[in-house]
């Protein structure tokens, strides 16, 4: 097993025209009315407070963090992590699991790259995801890849791999596409501001978790979910329903099922885009093999046994309402907990 | 009186230097002894009755019980407390170390009706359970091997062994652990010592009679040596966190837990005798184990496990701080 180290020198590089030059510009002008020694230490001052920022050249833009999300991809079908800008300490993990660079999809990748299904960054939190085809060996999955990046470098790595014989929905991996409607640029009239987009894609699941037909969001039209490019229209119930847009399949109760959705993150907002990624751990206990709709139905669960799922999706949202979800989801044993909560729920 | 006094104040300065003396994860250094082997069978039979009966408060837990279901830590009532539609108390194999107060059964149940196979491991401190540890194999679509729930445990579990035929704990530990160290990266080497006749019941099938069943390594070869011989098991990595909470002197039994990894950075691998494999699946994946062994002079007589696949590399919170 290899260990996670990085290529480049641990000492900490300063990038040109970020805090640094800003303190630079302070201490200069300071210079020249006071000591040279008083200058010598606001200057350090001034060092020590422009160096966590995170000022325009400090950080990654979000062409930046696009190419490094491939390049990541890349690096990982070449079975080469050296190739790419690790920060130290880093954080690995798949499927909930802390792992070394260099374990786990690591070492069972196959040579294939993709395709990207699509990638999305956000440089306000250093976040980028990556929506895509995967390969183990020559076997594809669904895959979602999230990458933190700090000073530019990879502080993070978080790697959801949806794989066929688990207990989830799995269409076919090598046809993973989003519709172009999803990622086309709002008006200007239907966007919304960051922590409401959160608030947003937070009240969808929110709805989802113990469906019981009250909808605690706004759902277009035609509103669409999506599973490992399956489209979904309850919590895998025994049910195949007429209507399978999400109001509607909210108002019947048709996820139930899911007793929690927990350990909420939301580490990627495109305000331009209205999408928001959302990864989430779902909990299904199946204390009964059926539940009921809101119309009074009952319907058998497709799952008799408890368990959980790891949940990524990207959620897009118009004006104030939910318009599609494109998720990979992974199976977790029951109530497995997330490395990535400081405060696991 | 004022020896009595002196005994007192020595007692008092004792005690915490006791504590951390004792045998790690041992709640005292007293030697236990209040629970025979018949009081602790009891209570996995209250355990297994109370599950049964979906009642948490019909088993004697402690006010503070730690419960987990396949390496996840959870509230007692929880997963297959919820689920289970039926489990015979008395249709489990049984096994119970006196010493450290641990006691363990082995069978299997129904989950809305659906089959499983279950490993339980009840740790009892003052006549109170304190811990609960299960491991449960369950029909999920994942390529494991699964019996019919028909297959009856070997009679030799049951059994004392004569002075000759026992070994003391840390030699029993050490067979158990040959064993595992002959699964891992199983490559033709053999660590551990099997009688001629060695069998393995794993999830309630046969691993070592040809059942008929091709999933199973007995379609490959019979007998434990020969597979490991073999190397069927290439493709375990490592066999992680390794714990032994269970040893029984007087059965010559031991309890173990473990993962085993199968990193697949590898598809297909060769035995020794030049045959080619195919691994069952094609991408990293951890096994969750409960797996115990009968030892008999030294050597492993039969083998009763459970498990089901986790996230690859997944730990136990049993383990934490003890690899």
């Amino acid at each position: 097993m290899m260990r996670a180290r990085t290529s480049q020198p641990r000492t900490r590089t300063l990038q040109p025209n970020g805090g640094r030059n800003s303190g630079r510009a302070v201490a200069s002008r300071c210079a020249s009315i006071i000591s040279s020694v008083m200058a010598a230490a606001i200057l350090s001052l001034a060092l020590a407070l422009a160096s966590p920022s995170a000022s325009a050249a400090d950080t990654c833009d979000e062409s930046c963090l696009l190419k490094l999300a491939d390049s990541a991809v890349e690096a990982v079908a070449a079975k080469d992590f050296r190739r790419l800008p690790w920060a130290d300490p880093v954080r690995f993990t798949e499927n909930n699991v802390p792992l070394m660079i260099g374990d786990a999809w690591w070492g069972s990748t196959g040579s294939n790259v993709g395709p990207k299904t699509f990638a999305l960054a956000d440089a306000e939190t250093g976040n980028v995801v990556w929506f895509g085809t995967i390969w183990d060996h020559d076997e594809p999955s669904f895959g979602a890849i999230r990458l933190k990046v700090s000073s530019g470098k990879i502080s993070e790595l978080e790697l959801i791999a949806a794989r066929k014989r688990w207990p989830i929905p799995f269409g076919d991996p090598k046809a993973f596409t989003l519709p172009s409607s999803m990622t086309a640029p709002l008006k200007e009239a239907d966007r919304r501001p960051r922590e409401r987009l959160i608030d947003l894609a937070d009240n969808y699941l929110a709805t989802k978790q113990r469906n019981n037909g009250s909808l605690l969001a706004d759902f277009a039209p035609g509103c669409a979910m999506t599973e490992n490019g399956v489209r979904i229209g309850s919590a895998e119930a025994d049910i195949e329903p007429k209507a399978t847009d999400c109001a509607s399949v909210f108002r019947a109760g048709l996820f139930a099922p899911v007793e929690r959705i927990r350990d909420r993150r939301f580490p990627v907002v495109d305000v331009e885009r209205g999408l928001v990624l959302a990864i989430s751990v779902q909990d299904l206990p199946a204390r009964q093999k059926t539940f009921a709709t809101t119309d009074g139905k009952k319907f058998a669960v497709k799952r008799e046994y408890p368990m959980s799922r790891l949940v990524a999706e990207l959620v897009r949202i118009e004006g104030d309402r939910i318009v599609r979800s494109e998720a990979v989801a992974a199976s977790l044993p029951y109530r497995m907990p997330t490395p990535w909560t400081q405060r696991p729920e | 009186m004022f020896r009595t006094v002196l005994a007192a104040v020595s007692l008092a300065l004792a005690l915490p230097v006791s504590v951390s003396a004792q045998s790690y994860g041992e709640r005292t250094a007293l030697p236990r002894g209040d629970c025979d082997r018949q009081c602790l069978e009891s209570f996995a039979t209250a355990y297994v009755s109370a599950l049964r009966a979906k009642d948490p408060s019909r088993a004697p837990f402690a006010d503070r019980i730690r419960f987990t279901e396949n390496s996840v830590e959870m509230p007692v009532g929880e997963g297959l407390w919820a689920s289970v539609s039926a489990i015979d108390p008395a249709d489990g194999m049984i096994a119970a170390d006196t010493e450290t107060g641990n006691t363990a059964w082995f069978g299997h149940a129904y989950e809305h009706g659906n089959l499983i196979f279950l490993g339980i491991r009840i740790k009892v401190d003052d006549k109170k359970i304190t811990e609960a540890e299960t491991v449960i194999a369950r029909r999920t679509g994942m390529p494991l091997i699964f019996g019919t729930g028909k297959e009856p445990h070997h009679p030799a579990w049951k059994q004392a062994l004569t002075p000759e035929q026992q070994r003391p704990r840390p030699r029993l530990r050490a067979v158990a652990d040959s064993y595992f160290n002959t699964v891992e990266y199983n490559d033709g080497q053999v660590f551990a010592h099997f009688k001629p006749d060695c069998s393995r019941l794993e999830n309630g099938i046969s691993t070592t009679a040809a059942t008929g069943n091709t999933a199973s390594s007995a379609s490959v070869a019979e007998g434990c040596e020969a597979q490991f011989k073999l190397g069927i098991y290439r493709i375990n990595k490592q066999l992680r966190e390794r714990r032994y909470p269970l040893i029984d002197v007087e059965r010559g039994i031991v309890v173990a837990m473990n993962f085993f990894d199968h990193a697949n950075t590898f598809d297909e691998y060769k035995l020794t005798d030049g045959r080619t494999m195919k691994t069952l699946l094609k991408w990293p994946n951890s096994l969750s184990i409960m797996e115990a062994f009968k030892i008999v002079d030294g050597e492993i007589y039969t083998i009763e496990a459970v498990f089901d696949y986790v996230p690859y590399g997944m730990h136990s919170p049993w383990a934490e701080g003890k690899e």
